[in-house]
């Protein structure tokens, strides 16, 4: 399967330099990490071709982006907001985008749809209109269309923002379902969506990339410097702001997470997670 | 496929959407009460019913901007446009799609105007089809294309300007585009240039304030299409523009033909407005309106009159008129000397707008002089007395806007000089009571030959004798009509009844007209001499007032073959006036004086002539006649007043009738014999009212 090649991106609006330099290999089920501001929709937008490729390139196999025509038919695109038509109904919508996509072969069309209502649990709600459903279901819709004309290259941007819990956990599931045989795109500032989901993640903040590997890599960097220690609130106090990751309660008493270059007292070395490494790499880029 | 599924998505979240059916319903009720309202009773007017609809256009003009900028913002609002953007050709097919939906919107919205239009007015009695063609046309032209321009635009501006600030845009536009523009604009709009330009961006009717003209019919003229396209490539520039700004690179070949296909098409029609024609403009804001253009001319013009004397006559006229933009006539004319002394250059009337390109006699090319309406010509050899020759002129130009000649209408009568024609004077004078119409009738016998390429069907006193040939003779002149009119009576009595296809309910009292008509004529030739050569074969009923409606000189134009009945510009429910007394006092003038060619040199004298003759008609026959049509009598401060009011005292007494009617035809003698002097008619109201107190 193809690299999604990013070479030299860079992106400025005026004099505000959004992208600087960004290099990526993207492959498998890539997530982007980056506080708000990083330029993670920016980023997406060039890939998706609505925003032009001004310097640097991106090429996917032999297809380059300088010419978007060849590019478009290998994108879905699920944009940061997405809403529909609020009085069609959701098989209307998908229907128009299949068409739009060029599925113009009737039976195609109708299989597809079906396919894809399936993937994403709509089927029973294809004869409901937009404005009746949940948050949770119009992203899904959102998830369907981008999937419609099984494009090689999927691009959701924070697609579980404003998702209550459950409906998070369901729309992991779905992207994991999603991936096989693409490549897909997401993007988010909450480190536990791409934890279950992506085999690759980059790190980015204000317009760079700070980290990109695959998961163990990235994991790799926290390696070792990740404490707990159960703590009374007195205690709590004690301990340095920088170094603490989490807080938790338990009980009267608080299990709180560290990073440590040394060995910390009465603290036992845990297994690092992606949200350790984010927090640590966050902390070295913003001193 | 991608282009109508779009469209069909778009009917999908209109049809969906309340509001767009309570528009709509509110839209076609207003104008099925409009039209409603000049169907029935004292209103009646089919002409009036799509004029004065203005009302209707604007409100359909400001939904369709706002529909423009929902074309743009519908997607924008629904975050859809970036997934559009991200398929291949998929904002394209959108927009496409969606411009296909409005168009197919207004095309329907004009069917269904229509079908109301037909369903109200066929039963009501109007039954010419090509007058529901063009109504359809207008249709098209005033409410179709101008929604589907104002979605356009409201389209360009969404997609330049982001946000609330649209509405106010969007209203100022509305204000600028819509029929009613002066009316927004107030007092700035009677600045020249400012109401020029209101009157070119105005997207709806353009005469709102005036009325409608039957004989003319709705202003369909290609210039009001052509300004159409020029706008709608103008947006469209504007659209290939933002695009191109917006894309920077990537541009692909075709943009830049259409491109050049834009700015090809914007510079010919620049050129194409650049250029002289006629087109009906009847708005008083306006410096071109009809009813100013010459009063101003010839307001100007009145002081300085000398004509030349010569006693010549034209007595063959072979005339190649062609009716396009402008009027080009190619005339071949015969002229006689009838005067005793040889002519080395003869002076005939042109009206103004025709420019004279060239004169020959027997190729050879004549020095020529053309100022105002006077038109000198150079002789190539003296001519002796009851010699011919022969002399080829050509021009073209532009006739008055009181006597219209372009590719929608013509009214070129024969007392106006629209041909050559050796009664000597301005086609208009100024006079006390305004601007009136000279009588240019020949005064001689001529055979005339035309050959005619313009609108159709055409009217006229002299027969047709091939596909666009006509041969005839007349001493009057030559009279071409042509119009919203049609024959009425089918010549049945020998009579082509012609008038206004919106009249035609009228038509029920042709034979009380006729009769009328006859009996006044009748009695006039008795009276005076006068012999005519019976009922017309030609009877035109056109409103062609619109400048001096008071003057009773001016409705009626009489040549023995045909008679020209005007009338104002209104709906005419009868072929006779409301008032029964008030016919004779058209006709009076029209059957007298003005039939015997009588130049005028005292309208004031002529028109008591008029008035009094026909009150003494009326009193004679029995119709029942106020005096209100006599000269209303001032405080008497002149001698002219004072033999005015004698006069007027003495017929408005009962009785007397034969010594009243003795009176008037020594008047007219007085008038035949050149005379409209005042003293002499003292002189002779002297004689009578003092044979009255006598007895
Ligand atoms: N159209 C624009 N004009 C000017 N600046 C912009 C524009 N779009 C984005 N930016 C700026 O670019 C930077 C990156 O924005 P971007 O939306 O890519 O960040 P993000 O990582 O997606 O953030 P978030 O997590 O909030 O979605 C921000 O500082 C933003 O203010
Ligand atoms: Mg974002």
């Amino acid at each position: 399967m193809s690299v999604l090649e990013i070479r030299n991106v860079k992106k400025r609006y005026k004099n505000k330099v959004v992208l600087n330099n960004i290099s990526l290999n993207i492959k498998g089920t890539y997530g982007l990490l980056g506080p708000n501001g990083a330029g993670k929709t920016t980023l997406m937008k060039i890939i998706a071709t609505l925003l032009p490729l001004e310097e640097g390139t991106i090429t996917f196999g032999d297809i380059s982006w300088e010419n978007d025509q060849r590019v478009k038919p290998l994108i879905g695109y699920l944009p940061q907001y997405f809403s529909a038509y609020k009085t069609m109904k959701v098989y209307e919508v998908l229907h128009h985008f299949a068409i739009l996509k060029g599925i113009t072969n009737k039976e195609r069309r109708i299989s597809e749809l079906d396919a894809v209502l399936e993937n994403v649990n709509l089927y029973e709600q294809r004869n409901e209109k937009i404005k009746y459903l949940s948050g949770g279901m119009i992203r899904r819709v959102g998830i369907a269309q981008a999937l419609l004309g099984n494009p090689k290259i999927v691009i959701v941007d924070e697609p579980t923002a404003g998702l209550d819990i459950q409906e998070r956990v369901r729309f992991r599931n779905l992207l994991r379902k999603i991936s096989a045989n693409r490549t897909i795109i997401i993007s988010s500032h909450i480190v536990e969506d791409l934890e279950t989901t992506c085999d690759y993640v980059a790190m980015m903040n204000k317009g760079t990339i700070l980290l990109e590997g695959s998961r163990q890599e990235v994991l790799q960097i926290v390696d070792g410097l990740v404490w707990e220690k159960d703590v009374n609130s007195r205690d709590l106090e004690q301990i340095p702001e920088s170094q603490i990751i989490s807080v938790k309660e338990a009980g009267d008493r608080y299990i709180v997470r560290m990073l440590s270059q040394e060995s910390i007292k009465e603290a036992k070395r845990v297994h690092p997670t992606l949200e350790d490494a984010y927090l640590y790499m966050m902390k070295g880029d913003n001193h | 496929m991608k282009v109508f599924n779009s469209m069909n998505v778009m009917w999908i979240l209109f049809r969906r959407n309340p509001l767009f059916w309570i528009l709509l319903v509110c839209f076609l009720t207003y104008v099925y009460y409009g039209f409603h309202f000049y169907s029935t009773g004292y209103n009646f007017s089919p002409g009036e019913a799509l004029v004065r609809m203005s009302f209707a256009v604007q409100g359909g003009m400001l939904a369709f901007l706002f529909f423009g900028v929902l074309l743009i913002r519908l997607e924008e609002n629904n975050h859809l446009h970036d997934i559009f953007s991200s398929i291949p050709k998929g904002n394209f097919s959108k927009f496409i799609g969606k411009l296909l939906f409005f168009f197919i919107l207004v095309l329907l919205i004009c069917l269904f105007v229509f079908s109301i239009y037909v369903f109200l007015f066929l039963p009501k009695g109007i039954s010419f089809l090509p007058f529901y063609y063009d109504a359809f046309l207008y249709i098209v032209l005033y409410w179709g294309i101008s929604f589907f321009l104002s979605m356009l635009i409201g389209a360009l501006l969404a997609s330049w300007f982001k946000g609330k600030i649209i509405y106010p845009l969007i209203l100022f536009v509305w204000a600028l585009i819509g029929p009613a523009n002066s009316y927004f604009f107030g007092t700035a709009a009677s600045k020249p240039v400012f109401s020029d330009f209101l009157a070119w961006i105005n997207l709806g009717e353009p005469n709102p304030y005036a009325l409608f003209n039957d004989l003319y019919g709705f202003e369909l003229s290609l210039y009001h299409w052509m300004k159409r396209l020029f706008m709608l490539l103008c947006i469209s520039f504007l659209f290939l523009f933002t695009h191109f700004l917006r894309k920077r690179g990537n541009i692909e070949k075709r943009f830049y033909m259409y491109v050049a296909v834009c700015i090809g098409s914007i510079g010919a029609l620049i050129y194409y407005f650049t250029l002289d024609r006629q087109i009906y403009i009847s708005n008083s804001l306006l410096a071109g309106t009809r009813e100013r253009v010459d009063e101003t001319y010839y307001r100007a013009l009145s002081h300085e009159n000398s004509v030349p004397h010569q006693v010549i006559a034209i007595t063959k006229y072979d005339v190649h008129m062609k009716i396009k933009r402008l009027v080009e006539i190619d005339t071949a004319i015969t002229i006689v000397n009838n005067q005793k002394q040889p002519l080395d250059n003869i002076s005939l009337s042109l009206y103004h707008g025709f420019k004279v390109i060239d004169v020959s006699s027997s190729h050879k090319k004549l020095s020529f002089q053309q100022k105002n309406d006077l038109l000198n010509i150079q002789l190539p050899s003296e001519l002796p007395p009851k010699q011919s020759c022969q002399l080829s002129i050509s021009y073209k130009g532009l006739s008055s806007p009181l006597f219209f000649a372009n590719s929608r209408a013509v009214y070129l009568p024969y007392y106006f000089p629209w041909l050559p024609s050796s009664n000597v004077e301005p086609a208009f004078q100024y006079t006390k009571i305004g601007l009136i119409r000279n009588n240019h009738q020949w005064g001689n016998d001529a055979e005339i030959t035309l050959t005619y390429d313009g609108p159709t069907p055409l009217y006229t006193n002299i027969k047709k004798v091939g596909s666009k040939k006509w041969h005839g003779r007349s001493s009057f002149g030559l009279s071409v009509v042509v119009g919203k009119i049609a024959e009425m009576n089918r010549k049945n009595d020998g009579t082509q009844f012609v008038q206004p296809m919106t009249w035609e309910k009228n038509m029920y009292q042709y034979p009380e007209f006729k009769e009328r008509t006859s009996h006044i004529m009748e009695t006039i030739s008795r009276n005076f001499h006068i012999p005519y050569e019976g009922f017309p074969k030609l009877v035109v009923f056109v409103p062609i007032l619109s400048i001096n409606d008071f003057a009773v000189e001016e409705y009626i134009w009489f040549a023995s073959d045909h008679l020209i009945y005007g009338t104002s510009l209104q709906y005419q429910a009868t072929i006779l006036p409301q008032d029964e007394a008030n016919y004779t006092y058209m006709l009076v003038p029209a059957l007298t004086w003005k039939y015997k060619g009588i130049p005028i040199k005292d309208m004031e004298y002529l028109h008591l002539f008029d008035s009094v003759y026909a009150y003494v008609y009326n009193q004679q026959h029995g119709i029942p006649d106020d005096g209100s049509f006599l000269p209303r009598m001032n405080p008497i401060k002149s001698e002219k007043d004072q033999i005015k009011s004698s006069i007027v005292q003495w017929i408005k007494k009962e009785g007397n009738v034969e010594m009243k009617n003795r009176f008037c035809q020594e008047w007219f003698q007085l008038i035949e014999s050149g005379s409209q002097d005042w003293n002499e008619l003292k002189k002779l109201v002297e004689q009578y009212i003092v044979i009255k107190e006598d007895l």
